[in-house]
This record gives structure tokens, sequence and C-alpha cells, in this order.
């Protein structure tokens, strides 16, 4: 490949080089203009399905619950834990029967919990 | 994976490879044309377009045959790839032998050569297409008249181009005849190379698009499901297949 390199002949950009380069600028551009237009499909694709997956979720999250009423009193908890973790705590974990454990942070808050361990 | 998926992305690969080839076999490799020099590497991206967009147009048609065999929407959605794909292609085309004439010519556009105007003529047929299909709100009857349309139309392009090469006097440039053309071994190589890689971004694309257009059915589909069919906004009158 180096070889043809530097035995290839000085490209004559001087005289029509402007109107070569044109050409090929109008194929790339057509080409990028497209792709663009696809990308930007995608996009909305992509966010489409983010929107239909977190719908799905929410309902296999309330079909567990309906299932299982120690389930549901833990995703109610979970769900007012998360609110508290905006506001500093981190590392929380729930437990069956409304235990909650909290790592590297006060848990305050807490509706339901029966067991609050604070590591 | 669908079957517009697979095999996507060893397309994709080998379009790329051609591609960067064959622009290495244009500007370090192919010799200038004696007669018209520089501007003739114009013709490597040019003639290659206009043939594939060609090749796309009559493959609608061959689609649209498909859809009216079968009455699967598959192949009405193949169809309207290969016409969509073929219509950007044949733009590019257009202005690259645009190009080329203005700096062979002198003129951007020359109304008296039967081989510029007939495939301006091909191009405009096809830009047709979007809107009938825009224009029929029944997506059964939609389907059947793009296909009708694709056939009757794609029928007309290798009639118009051979009608073309009977034409006695014309100005345009001659790349290929049945022995092969008139090029040095070199500039044939390059020239079939370019061919390929641009026949390959075609095949390319179209399933990138059609990839595109099934996973964009697939999620109405699962939204209709998730959340039945209220909550699915109106389609309204659309062009593409549904």
């Amino acid at each position: 490949m180096i070889s043809l390199f530097a035995e290839a002949p000085a490209l004559p950009l001087h005289t029509a080089g402007k109107y070569v380069a044109g050409a090929y600028i109008v194929f790339v551009l057509i080409i990028l203009v497209y792709v663009a237009i696809m990308a930007r499909r995608l996009h909305s694709n992509h966010q489409e399905i983010l929107e239909l997956r977190a719908l799905l979720d929410e309902r296999e999250r309330a079909a567990a619950g309906l299932a299982d009423p120690a389930a549901a009193t833990v995703a109610e908890n979970e769900v007012a834990v998360d609110a508290g973790g905006a506001e500093g705590v981190s590392g929380v974990r729930m437990h069956a029967g409304g235990g909650v454990s909290v790592q590297g942070g006060s848990a305050v808050g807490v509706e339901g919990g029966s067991g609050v361990g604070v590591a | 994976m669908t079957t517009h998926v697979r095999h996507l992305r060893s397309l994709s690969i080998a379009t790329v490879v051609l591609l960067t080839a064959s622009l290495i076999l244009v500007f370090f490799y192919a010799p200038l044309d004696a007669e018209q020099g520089f501007v003739q590497k114009i013709f490597y991206i040019h003639v290659p377009l206009a043939i594939v967009s060609l090749g796309g147009f009559i493959l609608g048609g061959l689609f649209g045959v498909g859809y009216l065999r079968t009455g699967k929407r598959i192949w009405d959605m193949r169809s309207y790839c290969a016409i969509h794909m073929a219509l950007i292609f044949s733009i590019g085309g257009l202005l690259a032998g645009s190009i080329w004439a203005k700096a062979s010519w002198g003129h951007w556009w020359v109304w008296s050569e039967p081989t510029l105007v007939s495939y301006l003529i091909v191009i405009l047929l096809f830009c047709t297409y979007q809107p009938l299909r825009f224009s029929i709100e029944d997506p059964e009857r939609q389907a059947r008249y793009a296909a009708v349309f694709s056939v009757v139309c794609g029928a007309f392009v290798p009639i118009n181009f051979i009608v073309v090469r009977l034409s006695a006097e014309y100005l345009h440039p001659r790349v290929l005849n049945l022995e092969g053309g008139n090029m040095p071994g070199p500039m044939k190589l390059t020239f079939y190379t370019s061919l390929v890689a641009i026949a390959l971004l075609f095949a390319t694309l179209m399933r990138y698009e059609m990839a595109a257009k099934e996973t964009r059915i697939q999620t109405r589909r699962l939204r209709r499901a998730l959340m039945g069919d209220d909550a699915i906004r109106p389609l309204g009158r659309s062009a593409a297949p549904q």
C-alpha cells in the first residue's frame, strides 16, 4: 500500500480538481444527509422503546404487587425510600416484611419498616 | 433477529472496505484519460451511481411483481425501499453528471442530449411514486397500486435505455458495450470495483432502511399490545408501507 502511494503520480488538482472534488463531495453529502435522517428516526424509535419498557416494568411491578401483598408493601416502601434517596440516602436495600438496611447514610421518613439498620 | 438485520454487519464492513478500495484505485491507480484528463475521475462515481439507480428502479418493479403474486406486505416494503434508495442514488448520479458536463462541455445541462434527458425523465417518473402512495389512504390499495406503478415504470427503464442506445446522435460518451467497453485494463478494474462498491452501498442502505421500517412497525405493534388501540397515534396518510 505504501509503495502504491509512493509511486502514485501527484493529483493534478490545479486544473479540474474543483469539479472532481465537487462531484465526490456531493456524493458524500447525500450519503451523510441520508444517514443523519436515519439516525434521527432511530433515536425517536429508541425513545419510544424506552418509554414502552418503563411502562412494562411499571405494570409488572403492579402485577407482582397484586399477587403478593407483602411484596406490595415492599414496593410501596421502596418508592418512599427512593424519594429519600434523592436527599442523600445511598445504598438502600429493602427486605421482605418491611426490613430496611441503609449503608453510608441515614434513613429518615421510612414508612412501614419494622427494622432499620444503618451501616 | 429479523431477515433484514441478518448479515447487515458483514455487508456494512464489505461496503466500507470496497468503497475505500475503489477510491484508492480511482485516485492512485487508474491512469489519467488522454482526452479528458483529471475530470474523467468523475466517471467512476457518476456512471456506477447511474447504473445502480436504474438497476434499483428495475429491482423495485421486480419486487412489485413479487407483491402482486403473493400479496405479502414484505414485497411492498422491498419495492418501496428499492425505489426510495434508487431515487437517492439517481439524484447523486444526476448531480455528479452535471458537474462533469460543466467541466467537460462547459454547460451544466444539455437539453439536446438524449441520454441526459431520458435519465431525467426516468427520475421524474419515479419521483411521482411517493405522491402516488401518499394520495391513497387505504394501505392495501396503496400497496397494490404502487406495485402496478413500479412494474410498469420498472419495465420502462430498460426500454428507455435501449431506445437511447439506438439513437444516432449523442454527445454522451459510451462507457460500456457488449464487448465490455473500450477502456484499458487499469481503468476497467477501477470502474468495476467502483460499480460493485456502489451496488453494495445500495444493498446495505436498503437493508438498513428495511430494518428501520420493520423496527418501527414492531414498536407500534408493541405499543398497541401494551396500551391498546386508543394509545396509538393515528397514522394519518403516509407514503411508507405501514
